[in-house]
């Protein structure tokens, strides 16, 4: 609780990430005339609107002292699901995304409930549905299959005034998770119940009613995530969700979030999720070798984490 | 109350419906029809500029030895014309990033996007984009691929190729027996195409029975390693589709280990050069050709399109045949299993 609220002192492994990550903006935009373009930069908002709202959903999870392997394929699932059932029909965009949310909050309550009853570590009961749902996306098809609709494609691809609409949608969303992870009872419990679970039942926090509403969380924003990316698609490529849960942890962590647990912020996960998508974007605009992107982009995050990450507190 | 149960009723009949509807699977189009439409002359005036230009290239994988010779192809016609600098990013299989790769490369004012896809439908509406933004596309080493933001392809059709491997391999065992399969990335159009090609062969032969289909990831450490599998499950495999060199390696590794090399029979592979060090040594399977030239061709349209010249929207880089007694010419001893065979100049081959 008190990691929320810290003291407004500039710290490195809280504000590390922001001094990185306004530092490599502002000497990207000095000396790469592409990069600061207005155009490149509502570019690399409509890159990390997915990435962004995935980051959000796994925040609460790793703050609650957990982990969900799960997203990427609840994302994964959605684009196939949303994809087939809209077929281009923008009548249906509403109650499908409702529905597609409804299936991404099942699927986590349904790990919140494993995890609580199963008593399993969190990494390897979400890994196990992650298996499951790539089964079942299989089971279902092996190629792109359906289409989004009109008014997905605008909100994942449009802009208005210059602002894509899938930036203001995530910081709508950012908003109101910082909201409940900062300023709420259930956000105070979170972080007690990740810091320290013992501490926090002796408290009389309900520990695992915590998880249970994070995996739920979790759930409802990977699909979300999942309806988005499709709509970034256009159609319901059954790998799309391929490898999204470990870049939106990467994300989470490079913001400083702790995975042992206990402390974490929404802002500083998103400056993480918006530090991948400008390395990416400096990159490429540099016209470095893909091979050598790899590289940077790894001694990156190891170099970001390291600053950010209090040396000893995850072990 | 009311609402809720509303709700609850609306979510089941969505659910319902979800099952109801299934994914569309469409046939491949025929041979003849995609020939026709490749046949067709695009106007290109609009797209007509003065040099030098900037190519980019869109890769939907780099890590994979096809791709790297492609590029290299690419770069080799390139260095021909008034071309300036050639741009490549690497989407690593993930059709997202390739969406926000060409995205990036646009922004970098390129005059020209070659690109190999992870998915055709994935990136048909960024395509679209650049063809709006008077960008003009060329599609390499794919399918023929037929989509307003597609403007020319220098195409190997997947399905023909595997049409051909099958075929080679129906008449290898004699038109009866169990084979395997091995395609690879599942989702990916290689494999679906590929595996369309076989069961459309396969309604032919009646007496062919296709015991598993197993997607390899072009991976020869994973090919071997399902193939273990399949020889523990399977007592008696007659045959082994198997389109990709790399993973046909894999493949044999594993039956030459099990001391099973001897009952069955491999299908052509491609020109990966591990693949035909094999068949050199077992005079058996033999290639279909997956031409890495089609990066070149695909440059060679490009330049014509800036041009102002009217192309066809595509262009064949046929497969071909190539029997186990006329691996040699294509086979490279003294390089890696890692090359493929190309008429690459020396600067151009891969370091």
């Amino acid at each position: 609780m008190a990691v929320v609220r810290a003291p407004r002192r500039l710290a490195l492994d809280r504000d590390g990430i922001f001094l990185l990550l306004a530092a490599t903006v502002i000497i990207a935009a000095l000396t790469i005339p592409a990069f600061r373009d207005p155009a490149n930069f509502a570019n690399l908002f409509r890159q990390a609107g997915v990435l962004g709202i995935l980051a959000i959903g796994q925040t609460f999870v790793i703050v609650a002292g957990m982990i969900d392997l799960s997203i990427g394929m609840i994302a994964g699932l959605v684009v196939v699901l949303s994809s087939v059932l809209l077929n281009g029909n923008a009548v249906l965009t509403l109650p499908v995304v409702a529905l597609m949310i409804l299936v991404g909050a099942g699927i986590g309550l349904l790990n919140g409930v494993l995890l609580n009853t199963l008593r399993l570590h969190p990494l390897i009961l979400t890994f196990g549905m992650l298996s499951v749902l790539q089964g079942a996306i299989f089971s279902f098809t092996d190629k792109s299959v359906g289409r989004t609709s009109e008014p997905l494609s605008i909100l994942a691809n449009g802009d208005i005034f210059g602002i894509p609409w899938i930036a203001i949608l995530l910081m709508g969303l950012a908003v109101g998770a910082h909201f409940l992870f900062a300023r709420s009872r259930f956000g105070y419990h979170l972080v007690a119940a990740g810091g320290n679970p013992e501490s926090a039942r002796r408290a009389g926090i309900n520990v695992e009613r915590i998880r249970l509403a994070v995996f739920v969380i979790s759930g409802a924003t990977a699909a979300l995530a999942g309806v988005l990316l499709a709509g970034r698609l256009g159609t319901g490529y059954p790998l799309a969700g391929n490898g999204l849960e470990l870049d939106a942890i990467v994300a989470v962590v490079l913001g400083g979030t702790l995975l042992s647990g206990g402390r974490g912020s929404i802002w500083r996960s998103l400056a993480g999720v918006l530090m991948l998508a400008v390395i990416s974007n400096v990159l490429n605009l540099l016209g470095v070798s893909a091979f050598v992107q790899q590289f940077i982009k790894g001694v990156i995050v190891i170099v970001a984490i390291l600053l950010n990450q209090p040396r000893g507190a995850n072990a | 109350m009311k609402l809720t149960r509303r709700l609850l009723l609306g979510v089941a009949a969505l659910a319902t419906a979800s099952l109801a509807v299934g994914p569309a699977f469409a046939d491949q189009a025929s041979d003849a029809a995609q020939t026709a439409k490749a046949a067709e002359t695009v106007d290109t005036t609009a797209f007509k500029k003065e040099g030098p230009y900037k190519i980019g290239v869109s890769a939907g994988y780099l890590a994979n030895s096809w791709v790297v010779f492609a590029l290299q192809h690419v770069r080799w016609e390139a260095s021909k014309h008034n071309v300036s600098e050639v741009v490549v990013t690497d989407a690593a299989f993930n059709p997202a990033k390739q969406v926000s790769d060409i995205e990036d490369l646009l922004r970098q004012n390129i005059d020209l996007l070659i690109y190999w896809p992870v998915d055709d439908a994935s990136v048909a509406d960024v395509l679209k984009r650049a063809v709006d933004a008077g960008v003009p596309t060329v599609q390499a080493g794919g399918g023929f691929t037929d989509a307003p933001g597609v403007v020319s392809n220098a195409y190997i059709s997947q399905w023909k190729l595997g049409e051909m491997v099958a075929r080679h391999l129906m008449t290898d065992i004699g038109g009866k027996g169990k084979i395997v399969a091995m395609l690879p990335i599942a989702g990916t159009t290689a494999a679906v195409d590929q595996l369309d090609a076989l069961n459309t062969v396969l309604k032919e032969y009646p007496d062919v029975q296709l015991l598993s289909v197993e997607y390899g990831d072009w991976n020869r450490a994973k090919a071997k390693q399902i193939t273990e599998n399949l020889l523990q499950r399977f007592p008696e495999i007659d045959g082994v589709y198997s389109p990709a060199g790399q993973m046909s390696i894999g493949m044999a590794e594993a039956f030459d280990e099990a001391g099973r090399l001897g009952e069955t029979v491999f299908s052509p592979g491609d020109e990966y050069n591990g693949w035909l060090k094999w068949v050199a040594a077992h005079k058996q399977g033999g290639a279909v050709t997956f031409p890495t030239r089609a990066g070149q061709v695909a440059v060679q349209i490009g330049m014509d399109i800036l041009a102002g010249k009217p192309v066809t929207r595509g262009i064949a880089v046929p497969s071909e045949y190539v029997a186990p007694a006329d691996i040699g010419p294509l086979t490279a001893p003294d390089r890696p299993d890692d090359w493929w065979a190309s008429d690459l100049p020396a600067e151009f081959l891969p370091q």
